[in-house]
């Protein structure tokens, strides 16, 4: 069993009359890197800020380490933030930058550093010692604000959207560098974002925020692959959401008819569901195939409206029979059937995904 | 084409009111200063350094000096009430903020002068403060709060305060939030946050709020008049009296140039030092 390095019980916070996040409970494991992931207003932040001590909780208690540090200063706290937009001290150089946290902690001059020239080599900015900060790119701000942030040793590292600033080639380069950083130095790191990409790309586990509760906390493959509520599935990536009826149970399996066409060849995984249960059916893009003629099971009929190419891949927007939009995904540029034209299309029964109502 | 000749044209009433009202006095003080005078306050042409040199005499100098003190102190002051409260305001929401700075700026709309007399109903022997201090009983006796160096202060203070407001404020909001919290969170506790990071970030605002205090508070006669009682000399008045009371314009005009270098001084000192003009408009 991993040890708990952060745990949040009963967590709740408001502001006013509002409720930004309503009782939740989270663990975060020693060395593990954790995404907080949700849509803008959703109370990320806020948690991190609470584990940081920049705001307390409104109910609830905050542990680190063991210790309740609910009512404890920031400076009291074994923990350091990567700032949204890096806050930089910008009258400092660059080293006294990285050395504020040492001199804070009073450690003597020699050993600061012989630390902050660690540092700087680790982030790759050695050289840049005696620079301001505007005098960098928003990439080296970025790493001068994690030299800063980690040189403390902090036993857990708050990271508050801090990509969201860079440009997209850089955003995935920092991804992984931080990714590594992570694993080298065994820190634990509690991400925020709304990126999706981010999330899937970088954590060890990912806690989907929504309506100030956690919607679902799971591996990203899990996210993705077996989201537990319909909210997951559609924030998580892209997904075609079927309305439709069990009609039979037939063991680990379950027959539906979709409100698409009334087919009945549908079949999905038996989640213990009862004949005339109403289910979503949520079918990745990437998980259709087109097939030139109908097949028996797990098909439907659907006009090919656009392709749209993307590189690696194509993107088909399709039609159903009810007129519902279809996104499909085939590997480069495979025009298999013309604009226009009527055919099917079929997926595995086990790269479906289907949520009864409780779920939604 | 058509437009930098309309921009010629509408900055021309701006070149002529800065030559006519402020280069061409400012010269005429210059010149008047190498000049001699008569007894009777006439101006004889004849070029003289002589109204410099009797500058450097002890009882010039120590007006000179006394100057300086006061004004310091008023600059002083005027810092450790602006600063605590620019910190408060910028901490207040927004239209709040914007409500608290036009009331600092309200009084403005009322006559300097007649805000000086209504200072004396406050602070005269039988007035407001001493009548509030001895119905309490803190006091036996009235207090001396005017026709001295304190009464002095106090009108300098009061009506310079908006000045060092005004810049340290504007300072002080500037200062990104984040970078606080990134001092706390790096281990900086309430004084070492605003030694290390508040007050470099906010030391141009404290320049500009202190020479927008100390240069007025040199040369506010009417102040040192009517709160000091007309029995202290300080170089604002020393310049009034030489050209109204003495009538030896060429004197008053000498000790006006030197204070003008004085101050030119002081100004060319906090751009060396680093200082940004930007608030005081420049130069």
């Amino acid at each position: 069993m991993k040890r708990k390095i952060v745990e949040l019980k009963n967590f709740g916070k408001t502001f006013g009359e509002k409720t930004v996040i309503d009782n939740i409970n989270l663990d975060v494991y020693e060395g593990e890197f954790l995404t907080l992931l949700g849509s803008s207003g959703c109370g990320k932040t806020t948690i991190l800020r609470s584990i940081s001590g920049l705001d307390s909780p409104s109910t609830g208690t905050v542990i680190i380490d063991g210790k309740d540090v609910t009512n404890l200063e920031p400076m009291q706290r074994e923990v350091n933030t990567l700032f949204q937009n890096y806050a930089l001290f910008p009258l400092m150089t660059v080293e006294d930058n990285i050395e504020f946290g040492l001199k804070m902690k009073k450690v003597p001059k020699e050993e600061r550093q012989k630390k902050v020239k660690e540092m700087l080599k680790l982030v790759n900015l050695e050289g840049y010692e005696n620079r301001k900060p505007k005098e960098l790119s928003g990439g080296e701000q970025q790493r001068v604000s994690i030299a800063r942030g980690l040189i403390n040793r902090p036993k857990v590292l708050l990271l508050d959207e801090p990509l969201s600033a860079l440009d997209l080639k850089l955003r995935k380069k920092m991804q992984v560098e931080l990714k590594l950083l992570q694993k080298k130095l065994g820190i634990t790191f509690i991400y925020v974002t709304h990126n999706q990409d981010e999330a899937l790309t970088m954590s060890d586990r990912i806690a989907l925020l929504h309506n100030g509760k956690i919607e679902q906390i799971d591996t990203p493959v899990n996210i993705y692959e077996h989201p537990k509520t319909v909210y997951v599935a559609d924030f998580i990536g892209e997904s075609n959401m079927f309305d439709g009826e069990i009609i039979g149970i037939n063991g680990i399996y379950a027959s539906v008819k979709l409100a698409l066409d009334e087919e009945e060849n549908i079949k999905v995984i038996n989640n213990n569901f009862n004949i005339g249960d109403k289910v979503k059916v949520i079918v990745r893009p990437e998980n259709f195939k087109i097939l030139k003629a109908d097949e028996k099971t797990n098909s439907i009929e659907v006009k090919i409206k656009e392709y749209i190419y993307d590189g690696s891949i194509t993107n088909i927007i399709a039609k159903g029979k009810n007129n519902q939009e279809i996104k499909i995904t085939v590997p480069r540029n495979k025009t298999i059937v013309a604009k226009g034209t009527i055919t099917y299309i079929h997926w595995n029964i086990n790269d479906s995904i289907v949520l009864g109502e409780t779920n939604v | 084409m058509y437009k930098s000749l309309f921009q010629k044209i509408i900055t021309i009433p701006i070149i002529i009111y800065a030559l006519v009202l402020i280069a061409m006095p400012i010269l005429y003080v210059l010149a008047l200063s190498f000049l001699k005078s008569d007894a009777y306050g006439g101006i004889i042409n004849e070029i003289t350094l002589q109204n410099y040199i009797d500058i450097f005499d002890v009882v010039y100098l120590s007006v000179f000096l006394k100057s300086f003190i006061i004004a310091g102190i008023a600059t002083f002051l005027c810092i450790i009430i602006a600063y605590p409260f620019a910190i408060f305001v910028s901490q207040k929401k927004p239209h709040i903020q914007k409500i608290m700075m036009v009331l600092v700026i309200a009084p403005f709309l009322t006559n300097s002068l007649i805000r000086m007399y209504g200072w004396i109903i406050l602070l005269r022997k039988e007035g407001i403060i001493n009548t509030f201090l001895q119905n309490i009983h803190l006091t036996d006796h009235p207090l001396q709060l005017m026709y001295n160096d304190l009464g002095i202060i106090i009108g300098l203070v009061y009506t310079l305060l908006p000045f060092m407001i005004l810049p340290v404020y504007s300072a002080v909001s500037k200062v990104d939030k984040s970078i606080l919290e990134a001092a706390k969170d790096l281990g900086a506790n309430k004084i070492k946050t605003f030694t290390n990071i508040m007050l470099p970030q906010t030391a141009s605002g404290l320049f500009n709020g202190s020479l927008m205090v100390f240069i007025p508070a040199i040369g506010y006669f009417f102040i040192v008049d009517i709160l000091g009682g007309g029995k202290l000399m300080l170089l604002g008045n020393l310049i009034k009296n030489q050209f109204l009371t003495a009538r030896n314009w060429p004197f008053g005009a000498a000790i006006s140039i030197v204070l003008i270098i004085i101050t030119f001084l002081l100004v060319k000192l906090y751009k060396k030092k680093g200082g940004n003009m930007d608030e005081l408009g420049g130069f």
